[in-house]
C-alpha cells in the first residue's frame, strides 16, 4: 500500500502504518484478499456499512473476525435465516421472574463489528431492521431508545449464486451500503497456501475429548490496535484534503450514471458522498494526505454497481453493470 | 348401337349393352334405341363395324351441332371394330351422327347405315340460350395452357436473375461523411494552452487531469479497464513522475498555482505531439 512521493505529513504516514500492520496482523489468519482488507479498513474509518458477495467458503466470515481482532473490536455475526425475527437482532424486553419487572436484553445488533450472513435469507422486515439500526445507529426496546456502541460496522454478507427462497434487497436499501465489494476466489498459489496452513492445525483438547483446530482458533489473539487508535485513525481520515477537481470528479461520474442510456436507474447523491469519503479513506491508508482520481477510479466498482440497474434493453443485449461503469470512467473526461 | 346419357356407366355393361342392341342390326350397323339425349348432356353409343373404327371429325368446332369423341375402342369375337362414342348434342333435333363420324381407313361413311340420335331441349325454344356460353378458361387468354407454363417458367427465372444482376451492379454506397471525433490530443491542446495561460477553470482542471490519464493510457498501450490503468501509469517512470506532479498541484492542500513557465515545462510532453500533428 506504499504510494511514493505523496506523503509529506507524519500523520497520513501513520495511516499507512496503522493500515499495513492491519493487514499483516489479518494476514496471518487469512491469506490473500488484502483488497478486501482495505475495503473493511475503508468501511471502519469513515463509518460506512459493507456488503460482501462471494461464493461460500471463501473465508468471509474468517476474515471480518480477524480484522475485527487485529483493532480490539467486539465482534458479532448473525446467521440470517427465513424465521430471523427483528427482535433476535436488536433484542427484546424479557420479564424477570425474580425482580417480576421486564429487563431489556439488548440484541447481537449491539457490538462493534456485526456480520449479517446472507442477508438476503431474512424477510424484508428484519432487513428492514437491521438497516434502520445501520442508519440511526439507534435501536427501540419497547418503550427505550438505545445507542448502539461505537464504533458500529455491519458487514453483510451475499451469495451471488443461490437465489431460491432469498429476497433480494432493493435498491433504497442497497444504498445503504457505503461500498459492495465482489470477492473472488483466491489464486492459485494462495490456495495452495490455504491448504498448507489447514495441515498445520492441530488438536483443540478439550477435557479427556478434543476437536480439530480450525482457521477461527488460528486468529492471532494479539491486536496491535484499539478502538482509540481507530478513533484517531478515524480523525486523521477527516483531515485528508479534498480538492475541488476531486469533487468535481466524483460529482461527474456519478451524474453520468442518471444519464446513461443503458440505465433505468443511476447513482443517488448519497453515492458521490460515499465515493467521497472512501477516496478519502483510501488515500489515508495509502499514506497520502490529499485524494487523487486513483482513489475514486479504485473505488467505482465498489460504490457505484449496487447503486445502478440496467434497463431491459441493456440486460436484452448482455451488458454487465461493470462495462456500463467501465464506458463511464473512459468517457469521464 | 346403344345410346345413354351420364352418368357415365361401367364401361363392361356399356358394351354389353351396344352388343344386345346391335345384334338385330345388319353387319356393321348401328341403331338407334330411340332414346333422346338432353341437350349440352353427354350421351354415349357404340358403333360396331365390320369396316373399321370410326371417331370425330377433325373439322368439328364449338360451332357444330354435334360433338363427338372416342370414349373406347374394342374388337368383338366374330372380328368386328366396337367404338363407344360420347357426343354433345349442341343444338335441339335430330341428327344422323354419321354426318360427324369418319372411318379411321378414311372410307366412306356411308358404309354403316345411319345412326340417327335426338337431341332435346329442356328449355323453351325461345329462351336464349347457348351451351358453351362460359367464360373462358384463363389459359385461353393468354393463349393456352403450355403458353402460360412458358410464361411462368420464365418470369420464375428472370426474376431473381433480374435481382442478383441489380445487385451486382449495384455500388455500394458512398461511405457517410463524417467528421472524425476529436483524438485525445486535440482535446488536450486547448487545455494546455489555458493551463500555460493560468486560465483554467474547476471543470477545466478535472478535465485535462482525466485527459491526461487517457493520454497516458493510450501511450503506453494500456488495456481500456481505467482503474488498471491509472494503476500502471503511476508506475511507470515518465508518466508516474509527470502525473504526479499534476496531481500534486490539482489535489494538494494549499498547492499553488504553479508559474507560467513551471505549466509550461510540466505540460510540454503534451504540447510537442500536437505541434508536430499540426500542418
Amino acid at each position: 500500500m506504499n504510494d511514493s512521493n505523496a506523503t509529506t505529513d507524519p500523520s497520513t504516514a501513520a495511516g499507512e502504518t496503522f493500515a499495513r500492520t492491519v493487514s499483516s496482523s489479518v494476514a496471518r489468519t487469512v491469506v490473500g484478499q488484502e483488497v478486501v482488507v482495505e475495503r473493511i479498513l475503508i468501511a471502519l474509518l469513515t463509518g460506512g456499512h459493507l456488503l460482501l458477495e462471494g461464493v461460500p467458503g471463501i473465508a468471509k466470515t474468517l476474515l471480518v473476525q480477524a480484522v475485527g481482532r487485529a483493532i480490539d473490536l467486539e465482534f458479532k455475526r448473525i446467521q440470517f435465516t427465513i424465521d430471523l425475527l427483528p427482535s433476535d437482532i436488536v433484542g427484546s424486553e424479557i420479564l424477570d421472574p425474580e425482580s417480576g419487572r421486564f429487563r431489556i436484553h439488548k440484541g447481537p445488533a449491539f457490538t462493534n463489528l456485526l456480520l449479517a450472513d446472507e442477508i438476503n435469507r431474512a424477510s424484508p422486515k428484519v432487513q428492514s431492521a437491521l438497516l434502520e439500526a445501520m442508519q440511526e445507529r439507534r435501536v427501540s426496546i419497547g418503550d427505550t431508545t438505545h445507542d448502539l456502541p461505537a464504533p458500529f460496522l455491519v458487514i453483510a454478507t451475499q451469495n451471488p449464486v443461490e437465489q431460491a427462497g432469498t429476497f433480494e434487497l432493493p435498491e433504497a436499501q442497497l444504498d445503504r451500503f457505503m461500498l459492495r465489494h465482489r470477492l473472488d476466489y483466491p489464486t492459485f498459489d494462495q490456495e495452495a497456501e490455504v491448504v498448507r496452513r489447514g495441515l498445520q492445525l492441530k488438536l483443540k483438547r478439550q477435557g479427556d475429548g478434543a476437536v480439530p483446530m480450525s482457521a477461527f482458533d488460528a486468529i492471532d489473539e494479539s491486536s496491535p490496535f484499539h478502538i482509540r487508535d481507530l478513533t484517531q485513525a478515524m480523525e486523521r481520515v477527516l483531515e485528508v484534503h479534498v480538492s475541488d477537481v476531486f469533487v468535481r470528479d466524483c460529482v461527474e461520474l456519478v451524474t453520468l450514471t442518471r444519464s446513461h442510456p443503458d440505465l433505468e436507474l443511476g447513482c443517488s447523491p448519497r453515492a458521490a458522498i460515499a465515493l467521497v469519503n472512501a477516496s478519502r479513506a483510501r488515500a489515508f491508508i495509502h499514506g497520502r494526505e490529499y485524494a487523487i482520481p486513483e482513489d475514486f477510479l479504485a473505488l467505482a466498482e465498489d460504490v457505484v454497481l449496487h447503486r445502478i440497474r440496467l434497463n431491459y434493453e441493456a440486460l436484452a443485449e448482455g451488458r454487465r453493470g461493470e462495462d456500463v461503469l467501465r464506458e463511464i470512467l473512459a468517457n469521464l473526461a | 348401337m346403344s345410346r345413354r346419357s351420364c352418368p357415365r356407366p361401367h364401361r363392361g355393361f356399356s358394351m354389353l349393352m351396344g352388343s344386345l342392341l346391335m345384334s338385330a342390326a345388319a353387319a356393321g350397323s348401328s341403331t338407334l334405341d330411340g332414346d333422346a339425349a338432353t341437350r349440352g348432356i353427354t350421351g354415349r353409343i357404340v358403333v360396331e363395324s365390320e369396316h373399321g373404327h370410326v371417331r370425330g371429325r377433325p373439322d368439328l368446332d364449338l360451332d357444330s351441332s354435334i360433338l363427338v369423341r372416342v370414349a373406347d375402342r374394342d374388337h368383338a369375337d366374330d372380328g368386328r371394330w366396337i367404338t363407344e362414342l360420347e357426343f354433345i348434342g349442341v343444338d335441339a333435333g335430330v341428327f344422323d351422327l354419321r354426318e360427324s363420324l369418319v372411318f379411321d381407313d378414311g372410307g366412306s361413311i356411308d358404309r354403316i347405315p345411319p345412326l340417327m340420335i335426338e337431341i332435346v331441349s329442356n328449355l323453351a325454344t325461345d329462351a336464349p340460350s347457348d351451351v358453351f356460353l362460359a367464360e373462358a378458361p384463363p389459359a385461353s387468354i393468354v393463349g393456352g395452357y403450355r403458353r402460360l407454363l412458358f410464361v411462368v417458367a420464365v418470369i420464375w427465372i428472370l426474376v431473381p436473375v433480374a435481382v442478383a444482376i441489380r445487385r451486382w451492379l449495384r455500388r455500394p454506397p458512398p461511405p457517410p461523411i463524417v467528421a472524425p471525433s476529436p483524438t485525445v490530443l486535440d482535446r488536450l491542446e486547448p487545455l494546455v494552452r489555458r493551463a500555460v495561460d493560468r486560465e483554467l477553470t474547476v471543470e477545466e482542471r478535472g478535465r485535462l487531469e482525466l485527459l491526461l490519464h487517457a493520454h497516458w493510457r493510450g501511450r503506453l498501450g494500456l488495456a481500456d479497464d481505467p482503474v488498471e490503468a491509472v494503476r500502471r501509469i503511476r508506475t511507470d517512470p515518465e508518466a508516474g513522475r509527470l502525473l504526479r506532479r499534476v496531481e500534486s498541484w490539482l489535489h494538494a492542500p494549499g498547492g499553488r498555482t504553479p508559474s507560467a513557465a513551471e505549466l509550461g515545462e510540466l505540460l510540454a510532453p503534451y504540447r510537442e505531439p500536437v505541434r508536430e500533428a499540426a500542418p
